[in-house]
């Protein structure tokens, strides 16, 4: 705890936070792709998983992608703007679900009313299962 | 003890964190956020309303980095108080650039970043003037102040 042991500080926290906190993960089920995000989703972070929703969506074409945020624990508007990209690169192609079960991912997506336009799932099992 | 606090500060040591001049720059928002829940969980607010703060105070920040110095660098304050009468937590995020809050609002990023700070705080306003804007929010505590150990 002495990293904050100092009056005002100018010079720190650490800057080395940000870059690795965020991983991806490619599997499926079936025809349908479940990407899932591990981490920390922010301004720093965000792009990267932009990204790979992109190079999925053009790569695999999948008539399903879930995005699984189920291990996110922080997720900031940029990561909403991610999600809405996504949703219109997907367009009538690929069904976009999200599923954010936990109070980290779900609310953000509710106050901004995101989840009336996403669809959005408690649990994986939840939108594997979902009729399109 | 935890958290930073100015040369001014009186009473309970740990009811203020503050952190000034610091390079308004995306990979320094982290660390801030994360000293930030943990000061928020020593004042009284629940688990639910850290998270909230956390977020919100976040996307403050971040809306000083993407748009606060459009023509180089700059640097934010981040202050965050215990106060009472009424009882309230209270967080400030302090730009010196020319953030314009309305022209934002037309912006994706910047427009659902304000959406989403709005709806978190328990009251949020953003104060701009000529030398800059500061966003405040407060929330009232749910809890009592965890006692110092």
């Amino acid at each position: 705890m002495a990293m904050f042991d100092t009056p005002t500080r100018t010079d720190d926290p650490a800057s080395v936070e940000g870059a690795e906190k965020v991983s991806t993960s490619l599997q499926w089920h079936g025809r349908t792709a479940v990407l899932v995000i591990t981490g920390e989703v922010d301004m720093v972070t965000a792009p990267r998983v932009q990204g790979k929703l992109t190079s999925t969506l053009e790569e695999h074409r999948p008539p399903v992608l879930v995005v699984d945020l189920e291990h996110v624990d922080f997720f900031a508007s940029a990561g909403l703007s991610a999600l809405v990209a996504a949703y219109q690169q997907a367009g009538e192609s690929t069904s976009l679900r999200v599923v954010a079960g936990n109070s980290a991912t779900a609310r953000p997506l509710r106050v901004t009313a995101l989840d009336r336009k996403i669809a959005v799932y408690s649990s994986r099992e939840e939108a594997l299962s979902a009729d399109r | 003890m935890m958290t930073a606090r100015p040369p001014s500060a009186r009473g309970d040591p740990d009811s203020e964190l503050c952190y000034r001049d610091v390079p308004a720059a995306p990979e320094r928002l982290p660390p801030l956020r994360n000293a930030l829940a943990e000061w928020a969980g020593t004042v009284g607010l629940d688990a639910e309303q850290v998270e909230v703060l956390m977020l919100a105070s976040y996307e403050a920040l971040a809306n000083v980095v993407a748009h606060a110095y459009p023509d180089g660098s700059g640097v934010l304050d981040l202050e965050a108080r215990l106060l009472p009468e009424p009882t309230r937590v209270e967080v400030t995020v302090t730009d010196y650039g020319r953030w314009c809050p309305e022209s934002e609002q037309r912006r994706d990023l910047g427009g659902r970043g304000l959406i989403l700070l709005r709806s978190l705080a328990e009251h949020a306003e953003v104060l701009t003037g000529g030398e800059g804007t500061t966003v405040r929010m407060s929330w009232t505590p749910a809890q009592d102040p965890v006692p110092e150990a």
